[in-house]
């Protein structure tokens, strides 16, 4: 057994099932007690039904993820066009700053109204509650930002959560795997015996006639189990994949959630600063004190305004530069994996000799799969675009 | 550790349960102050679930009770004794965005079920609680304006209500009720679309200036302006406010023999009336001012002779008087030093005992 298990590829020495009986001899009488060996597999079993179910469940949530950060992108170009238009109120009210001049005080009021004294202008809008109103819209922006960081902080860990929940699965599909396969090894053993051994024997003697028996319930069994096999060995694939651009899409939200969160700090304290000179604005007792303090908080106003036309303008080239491509990516696998799982169907419907033993070597071998390799050469795409983006962050 | 209680230029930063006893103490004044539709008390929430005006909402939103925790602590102005306006954006700001955050949250649940996995989900859970609470205040902006037509007069002339709620310069709530008319005119200030009348900014811009001085000067500016007619103007102030929460509240003119033990707890509120005497057969009697005031007294009284010359002229001009009174709200222990206030004074004003 130990020399039949360590045949098959990929089979790691401490995954040996050990309770297939021992394999026969070349030259001896097939051992049919494997047709009465019962294969019990870890976990659920697995139907082709189950896998896809398996895979559109993850494939859902990476897609909610993705979901997520369109979300932000489109949140983004809203922005871009609120901010250029929020710049130009700025520079308006600082217009309005620089000529201001004091009209409070008992006689600049009694001026107005006596009679023979000149009307007052036109009354002007308050650079006061421009001011506030600004803060507002700024504090109201820095806090969407900090609702968002917050959100894609719980998305990363459900992404964690997510990849720990495949390792099992994949960890599980491996074992049996390998224990399909050393089956579907043992059966073919078997009916390579028993063919020379039915060579041997009288056409219509009961011997040959048992072995027949014997011979088409191990094809019935390798049908079955040789299905299992490609279904696990799909399922580490598949799995596997999905795990790499799972974790692709961690990274991509971890690096927004430090971006985001680095500009709600460095705007949150422009804010803080802004805020106190309002206060000092409100509490000013004279007239220059105001005006420089009102200057402050336009500067400290437009800092923060800077601050987040930057953060919106690098995040955009971040979304431009790996979003898509993540997207992309996912969609390849989705078509790869639509693919596969249709192959598994297949065989599930028939299942001649022939077929199984080319489905059996493709389970086992891990040749040049042509599908993986296109979806791990997008996933090596999108890496080398993410280290790209080293110094936009 | 953090202490509970930091001071720094004029500001008190609490933490933790001092967050929270400020809190209390501040909605239990502010609902004894039984406030009338001249004070920045806003809309009742029809939905809120334990009722209150929307200043008792927004201190409730500033309270570990309602946002469990989210927040670690509350600014309060020294001089107001009220949070500060970063404080009141902040609440205003959650309010904004609460409908678009328990959007996108999962079911309660799901919430529930993961809270205590790990600490971002366990945020998730407090948010949902806190956000769904927020919304059931139901609470408007605490900054805002709002005109109503109260009667056309012919000529194309009308007559109509101003209302301007903010946080004045030492960050008290104050209302603004202005009461003006309008004379047709090329370019006015207030233009009509069927009844509903809409100031121009400018015009707002001017009362937001001019509603920190006092009444008076708020109704002599108004008056400055081309085409209207003032017939008063209303200034309703909540504050200071003053609780043994607050370790280092220095609000004006407060009397130095209020006791601040930890449960003592006092609030002003005071209202301030210019009115226009549209009779003019009253005698002068009728037009006199009335202040009721304890801690302010009306700035005429302070005038150069040259200033009070201008000033006079323009009393007669506009046949306007001024009305000033003010309440109190107080701890038991507190209320024998508020009456001898007034008493020195000599006012008579209402002071209700805040319930311990």
């Amino acid at each position: 057994m130990a020399v039949l298990c360590s045949a098959l590829p990929g089979y790691p020495e401490n995954m040996k099932p050990d309770s297939l009986p021992s394999s026969p001899e070349p030259s001896a009488s097939p051992h049919r007690e494997i047709l009465d060996h019962a294969v019990r597999y870890e976990g659920q079993g697995l139907s082709v039904q189950g896998l896809e179910t398996l895979i559109d469940r993850e494939r859902s949530r990476q897609n909610a993820q993705v979901g997520q950060l369109l979300q932000l992108r489109e949140r983004n170009t809203e922005l871009q066009q609120a901010l250029s238009h929020e710049l130009l109120r700025l520079r308006e009210l600082t217009e309005q700053v620089l000529p201001d001049k004091k009209e409070s005080g008992v006689l600049g009021a009694l001026a107005k109204v006596l009679p023979g004294r000149r009307r007052a202008p036109m009354p002007r809008a308050s650079v006061e509650q421009l001011l506030r109103e600004q803060y507002t819209v700024s504090a109201h922006r820095v806090k969407e930002a900090a609702e968002f960081a917050d959100r894609l902080q719980v998305s990363e860990r459900e992404l964690f959560d997510e990849i720990d929940g495949m390792n099992q699965r994949m960890i599980e599909s491996s074992k049996n795997k390998a224990k399909a396969a050393s089956f579907v090894r043992g059966l073919m053993e078997f009916q390579e015996q028993a063919a020379v051994q039915l060579r041997r024997l009288p056409s219509d003697s009961v011997e040959a006639l048992q072995l027949h028996a014997d011979i088409d319930r191990s094809r019935r069994l390798l049908a079955e189990h040789a299905t299992q096999l490609q279904l696990f060995h799909t399922a580490v694939d598949r799995l596997g994949l999905l795990k790499d651009s799972t974790r692709m899409l961690v990274d991509t939200v971890a690096a927004l959630r430090g971006d985001i969160t680095q500009y709600v700090m460095a705007a949150g304290e422009k804010l803080d600063l802004v805020s106190r000179q309002l206060r000092a604005i409100g509490t000013a007792a004279d007239a220059t004190a105001t005006l420089i303090e009102m200057k402050r908080s336009l500067e400290a106003l437009n800092e923060s305004m800077n601050q987040t036309t930057r953060f919106v303008a690098e995040t955009q080239r971040y979304f431009r530069e790996n979003l898509d491509q993540l997207v992309a990516s996912l969609e390849i696998y989705d078509h790869e994996t639509r693919a596969s799982l249709e192959v598994n169907l297949e065989l599930s419907r028939v299942a001649d000799g022939a077929r199984v033993e080319r489905l059996v070597q493709r389970a086992l071998g891990e040749g040049d799969d042509p599908m993986r390799s296109r979806q791990h050469a997008a996933l090596r795409a999108l890496h080398a675009g993410r280290d790209r983006r080293g110094d936009v962050t | 550790m953090k202490s509970a209680v930091a001071t720094h230029r004029g500001m008190q930063v609490l933490h933790g349960e001092r967050v929270d006893a400020y809190v209390e103490q501040a909605v239990a004044l502010l609902q004894a102050a039984k406030l009338s539709a001249q004070y920045p008390i806003g809309s009742v929430s029809r939905t809120s679930p334990q009722g209150g005006s929307t200043l008792t909402g927004y201190l409730r939103a500033m309270g570990s009770r309602l946002h469990r925790g989210l927040y670690p602590q509350l600014e309060v102005e020294l001089l107001s004794g009220f949070p500060s306006f970063k404080e009141w954006t902040r609440v205003r700001t959650d309010v904004d965005l609460c409908g678009r955050v328990l959007a996108d949250l999962p079911a309660p649940e799901i919430l529930r079920e993961r809270a205590a996995l790990d600490a971002a989900y366990g945020k998730q859970l407090l948010k949902f609680l806190y956000y769904s609470e927020l919304l059931q205040l139901g609470l408007p902006p605490f900054e805002g304006m709002a005109i109503r037509l109260q009667r056309r007069m012919g000529d194309g002339a009308a007559r109509f209500q101003l209302v301007l709620d903010k946080l004045d310069a030492v960050g008290l709530p104050l209302r603004c009720t202005a009461e003006i008319s309008q004379q047709r005119s090329a370019d006015p200030l207030i233009t009509l679309r069927g009844d509903r009348a809409e100031a121009k900014r400018e015009l707002w811009g001017m009362l937001y200036r001019v509603v920190s001085l006092d009444a008076e000067l708020s109704f002599l500016q108004l008056q400055s302006l081309p085409g209207l007619h003032v017939h008063s103007v209303t200034i309703g102030t909540v504050g200071p406010l003053c609780c043994g929460s607050l370790q280092d509240a220095q609000p004006l003119d407060w009397p130095v023999s209020l006791c601040w033990q930890p449960h003592a707890a006092v609030l002003a509120c005071a209202i301030e009336t210019v009115q226009r005497s549209e009779q003019p057969e009253l005698d002068q009697e009728d037009v006199s001012d009335r202040n009721n005031d304890p801690l302010s007294s009306l700035w005429k009284d302070a005038l150069s002779a040259a200033a009070r010359r201008e000033y006079e002229q323009a009393r007669t001009r506009y046949r306007y008087r001024i009305i000033k009174d003010r309440k109190f709200v107080a701890d038991r222990a507190n209320v024998a030093a508020l009456k001898a206030l007034c008493t020195q004074a000599g006012t008579q004003n209402l002071v209700y005992v805040v319930p311990p």
